[in-house]
């Protein structure tokens, strides 16, 4: 007796220590913005500048510095990175000295588990924000979405600057309160004439700002991608200007920088609604939409249409460009092929050849100037049923019955509240009896 | 000038149609009031009359009485909506309340078809008179929680006519009949006689 007793305070312990590594396992997200931030090395920037850390603006804030050798999941997570609290930011600083325990412009003195352990940082629900301020070219291909950089290096330039798409990370509009002064950026400071630019063909990467640096070479500088359930943001700027006492502020060039390293800070993991980073401009130029849609086959919903639009990246419409549409899932090899408009739009329709429940996968590409072939983020059809509650591709007289089995009820959600009005209804069962498959709702 | 007057006359016209037209539902209890004896029995019909190019596909309505006056026994459906075949229909009764629906499973066409210019009878409700006096019957509750009656394309009727009525429980003494009396008065008899012999 006993010893079935003391088997089962193993077995209820073991239950708590898994839940307690499940937990223990995932950043901890105890507000909707960054908290306990894990600085690679430390804030300063060896060829000069430095993330404000301590200033107004910043003491809400707990940062950690972290060498670099020290960075894993368990670290990250486990409450020894960040004064016993798991991480939820990590800033790679990876123009951070290697004497300070940064990386010294090289992603090279990054270990591939610290690298891998990163990346599952992110998809756990963590941010990791990217600054390598006038570093030579750096290698990111260990990221789920890679990339490289063009660098014109320490010239004490000035650039261009253009917020392409208005969210809580920048606003060209003064009367936002995420407004950034571009003008104030480009001549006040370096950052945007010495600035790295970003150079890939994966259409994970959002636009938010694009550049032209000294090299005249245009190109994103600002840029974000969802991972899992986190965020990656990349920053190419010269941080010359900043200092580690600049507040944010949009009337210097410096308190501009400032603000911007604010806001990527105060930004959500996972931002919700999507309208506040809603990636309306992708890195590669291409964007489809709608990212997801549902047609109801019991409607007759048989029509899908997507819209692919091409944009430079100072999102400048781009016309005449052939674009490929390919559909995978449930009707795969259906495709088609359009020419973008004025607008740099091109639509694509097709019907559903099959008529049952199930998702296709939809993607357009074009080729560009250098041949390659640059391809859109994948969106999703659904195709549904929704009166077919007993999932047989039929509604019929069982579907029927199945909804007036809960007739006078309210419950929001509930799969038989057809019309959506939180109550199961006769509405919805005489409205799903117009859809049956078969006359007279036959079986 | 004609032809403004014209115009107006037809947009007119139309309006009136059209709002008649969205009133024309209308709801009544047949007989619309009866008497009944104590312990007797009353049936009323449910009648939809319709509009023009109207038809009922669906409903869902609550009807009050009063249950310290009669008590609800049963429930017929009518076939208008297709009848056992092409019908889902069914019924709840609690105190003072009876909780009544049918859907059709008959396309719109079809409904029309068999619905005609109506009227129709959706279904007939039995009473049983308990007490004395008169209970209403009404309609409570439309438009509320799915609680109203279905047109074309799964269109509800906004604002139907909604007419009431009512059963009285008369107190007259109802006579036994002949032979019940004489039924009674042989088993006293065979009662007196099988005392007598023990």
């Amino acid at each position: 007796m006993d010893h079935n007793r003391d088997k089962w305070k193993i077995v209820i312990g073991a239950i708590f220590l898994s839940i307690f590594l499940i937990i223990g396992n995932a950043p901890v997200q105890a507000a909707n913005q960054s908290l306990n931030v894990a600085i690679i090395g430390s804030p300063t920037v060896a060829s000069g500048g430095c993330f404000p850390t301590t200033v107004n603006g910043f003491t809400a804030f707990h940062f950690f510095n972290v060498n670099r050798a020290n960075v894993s999941l368990a670290n990250l997570t486990n409450g020894t990175a960040c004064g016993g609290a798991a991480c939820d930011t990590v800033l790679l600083n990876v123009a951070n000295s290697t004497g300070n325990g940064g990386l010294g412009c090289n992603m090279n003195n990054l270990s591939a588990s610290a690298k891998t352990d990163l990346v599952t940082f992110v998809f756990q629900g963590g941010k990791l924000i990217i600054y390598d301020s006038e570093c030579s070219t750096q290698n990111y291909s260990w990221l789920p979405y890679p990339f490289t950089t063009a660098n014109p290096g320490a010239m004490g330039a000035r650039g261009q600057l253009t917020i392409v798409e208005d969210n809580v990370l920048s606003s060209a509009n003064p009367a936002s309160p995420y407004y950034l002064n571009e003008l104030l950026l480009e001549n006040n400071t370096d950052a945007i004439g010495d600035m790295n630019v970003m150079t890939t063909y994966n259409p994970n990467w959002c636009l938010d700002m694009s550049g032209t640096n000294a090299l005249n070479k245009t190109g994103p500088v600002h840029t974000y991608a969802r991972y899992g359930n986190g965020l990656i943001i990349y920053n190419g700027w010269d941080l010359d200007y900043e200092t580690c006492s600049s507040v944010p502020s949009t009337t210097t060039g410096p308190g501009n920088l400032s603000k911007t390293w604010y806001q990527e800070l105060m930004v959500a993991f996972n931002p919700t609604p999507v309208a506040a980073l809603p990636c309306g401009i992708t890195v590669v130029g291409i964007n489809l939409l709608p990212a997801t849609a549902s047609n109801d086959l019991g409607k007759k919903e048989y029509n899908h249409t997507v819209v692919a639009h091409l944009s430079d990246l100072l999102n400048n419409p781009q016309q005449g460009v052939a674009v490929n549409f390919t559909v995978t899932g449930l009707n795969a090899g259906i495709s088609g092929t359009g020419i973008s408009d004025a607008n740099g739009n091109v639509s694509f329709t097709y019907s559903t050849g099959v008529y049952v429940k199930g998702q296709d996968t939809i993607t357009a590409c074009f080729t560009n100037q250098a041949g390659q072939q640059i391809c859109s983020q994948p969106v999703t059809k659904n195709w549904v049923m929704k009166c077919d509650l007993n999932n047989d591709d039929m509604i019929n007289r069982t579907d029927i019955n199945i909804i007036m089995t809960g007739r006078g009820q309210h419950l929001p959600g509930d799969p038989r509240d057809i019309d959506g009005d939180g109550w199961i209804t006769v509405n919805d069962a005489r409205g799903c009896t117009l859809q049956c498959t078969k006359p007279n709702c036959a079986l | 000038m004609k032809k403004t007057l014209f115009i107006l006359l037809a947009i007119g016209m139309i309006s009136f149609f059209s709002s008649t037209h969205a009133l024309a539902m209308q709801l009544s209890f047949v007989p619309s009031s009866q008497t009944i004896s104590q312990y007797g029995t009353a049936s009323v019909d449910i009648i939809a009359t319709l509009g023009v190019r109207e038809i009922v596909a669906a409903y869902d309505l609550d009807i009050a009485y009063d249950p310290s006056i009669v008590t609800a026994t049963a429930v017929s459906f009518g076939s208008m909506l297709g009848g056992p075949a092409n019908s889902l229909p069914g019924a709840i009764g609690t105190s003072g309340l009876i909780d009544l629906w049918e859907v059709s499973f008959l396309s719109d066409a079809d409904l029309a078809l068999l619905q005609g210019a109506g009227p129709i009878t959706l279904a007939t409700l039995f009473f049983r008179g308990d007490n004395i006096g008169t209970s209403p019957l009404s309609f409570i509750n439309y438009g509320q929680a799915g609680n109203d009656i279905k047109g074309y394309n799964n269109i509800p009727y906004g604002s139907p006519t909604l007419d009431g009525g009512s059963i009285t429980v008369s107190g007259t003494a109802v006579p036994l009949p002949p032979s019940i009396l004489l039924l009674g008065f042989g088993l006293m008899g065979l009662a007196g006689i099988r005392r007598k012999q023990s």
